[in-house]
């Protein structure tokens, strides 16, 4: 589980803005349990101070 | 029924009543009010009270409650004493108890706490003595050949990887955890052991995702290989060549490097190391906290259990 959720931090690194699409992917990656911290974190904006490599 | 309380009454029962001599007491004293400690006014987490919420949730005997209470503050013991010795091996800003102390002393502190845990545990078990102190020993056995490692257990060339970092947290981390299930005869209920392995990566994952971030912890200068920096390093290696590794290598090369400290802990906190880790802890604690509703759901008074899980997710 460890390796998909960093690959989907990585996914989501620099986004300003998270779309349903891009989450549909993460829930789809990821273990349920995993997904639903993960959408916490993202809900409280966190993962966005990632760089932006795109 | 106030767990704090009851551990702290322990205690001070048995400082007054020690053989140690009035300046070993009041050090112990301090030492026990400090950051994390079960004096500490405002401490999130005790080692003390986790070892009396988990002890009444899994042993519903009546009789053991006493114990129970020894229990929690040997327990606040045998963690002081192996904190003392961390805190030299990593060379962290000292506290202010231990700062006033020689090396010399401060391990002579820390082997008496031990010994004198020892004591405890024979003098204050009412039954099995000699297995409940063996458990101790074999989990402070792994335990310590575990903080040997991670003396060395550095950010090099040729960096530690993440599975490396479980393998060493499951020894120097998770042991405690699980003397802490042993020393209060748990040993029967199958599921302590995902719950005290899920509970020591949680908590291990939050304080190294804390501590690589804080100037009070030594874990950058030391360029310690925490799951952090090895992230943080792995995605360097990645996108830049490795930049982050040059920056590393320039630590304590000059006679003020907080600049280079900052922008390096900057460059971490954007590769996500610190939210995939944080994200990684709740996740173990909430495995852990799912076991221990699932155990439970069989128990006749659920109070127990929800004191345990609201004293494992505040």
């Amino acid at each position: 589980m460890n390796q998909k959720l960093w690959d989907v931090i990585q996914l989501f690194s620099g986004k300003e803005v998270i779309g349903a699409g891009e989450m549909a992917l993460a829930r789809q990656s990821l273990d349920a349990d995993v997904f639903n911290v993960f959408k916490e974190q993202v809900e409280k904006g966190i993962i966005m101070k990632t760089f932006n490599w795109v | 029924m106030d767990a704090k309380k009851e551990i702290r009454r322990f205690l001070l029962d048995y400082l007054k009543n020690s053989e140690w001599d009035s300046e070993t007491r009041h050090l112990i004293s301090s030492l026990l009010h400090g950051e994390g400690k079960i004096f500490h006014e405002s401490a999130p987490f005790t080692w003390g009270e986790f070892s009396y919420y988990i002890a009444s949730v899994f042993r519903e005997d009546t009789e053991f409650h006493d114990e129970q209470t020894a229990c929690a503050g040997i327990v606040e013991l045998l963690i002081l004493a192996t904190d003392i010795i961390d805190e030299l091996a990593d060379g962290d800003a000292k506290s202010p108890v231990l700062s006033g102390l020689t090396p010399q002393r401060t391990l002579t502190l820390s082997s008496m706490l031990l010994m004198e845990s020892f004591y405890l545990i024979l003098k204050c078990s009412a039954a099995d003595r000699l297995g409940k102190l063996s458990c101790v020993i074999r989990n402070l056995r792994t335990a310590s050949i575990g903080q040997w490692r991670d003396l060395s257990f550095r950010i090099t060339g040729n960096a530690p990887s993440e599975s490396d970092y479980f393998a060493l947290t499951e020894q120097k981390s998770v042991s405690l955890m699980r003397l802490v299930f042993e020393m209060n005869a748990i040993e029967n209920e199958p599921v302590w052991e995902d719950i005290a392995k899920y509970i020591g990566f949680s908590g291990q994952l939050r304080n190294d995702a804390a501590d690589i971030l804080r100037d009070t912890k030594s874990d950058l200068i030391n360029k310690k290989a925490t799951l952090p920096l090895i992230k943080a390093v792995e995605f360097s290696k990645q996108k830049d060549g490795g930049r982050l590794l040059d920056q590393l290598n320039l630590l304590g090369t000059s006679w003020d490097d907080s600049l280079l400290r900052q922008n390096i802990r900057d460059y971490i906190k954007k590769t996500g190391a610190i939210d995939y880790c944080l994200i990684l802890s709740k996740v173990y604690l909430n495995r852990a906290v799912k076991l221990i509703k699932k155990y439970g759901e069989a128990q006749r008074d659920k109070s127990d259990v929800k004191q345990l899980i609201d004293y494992l997710e505040r």
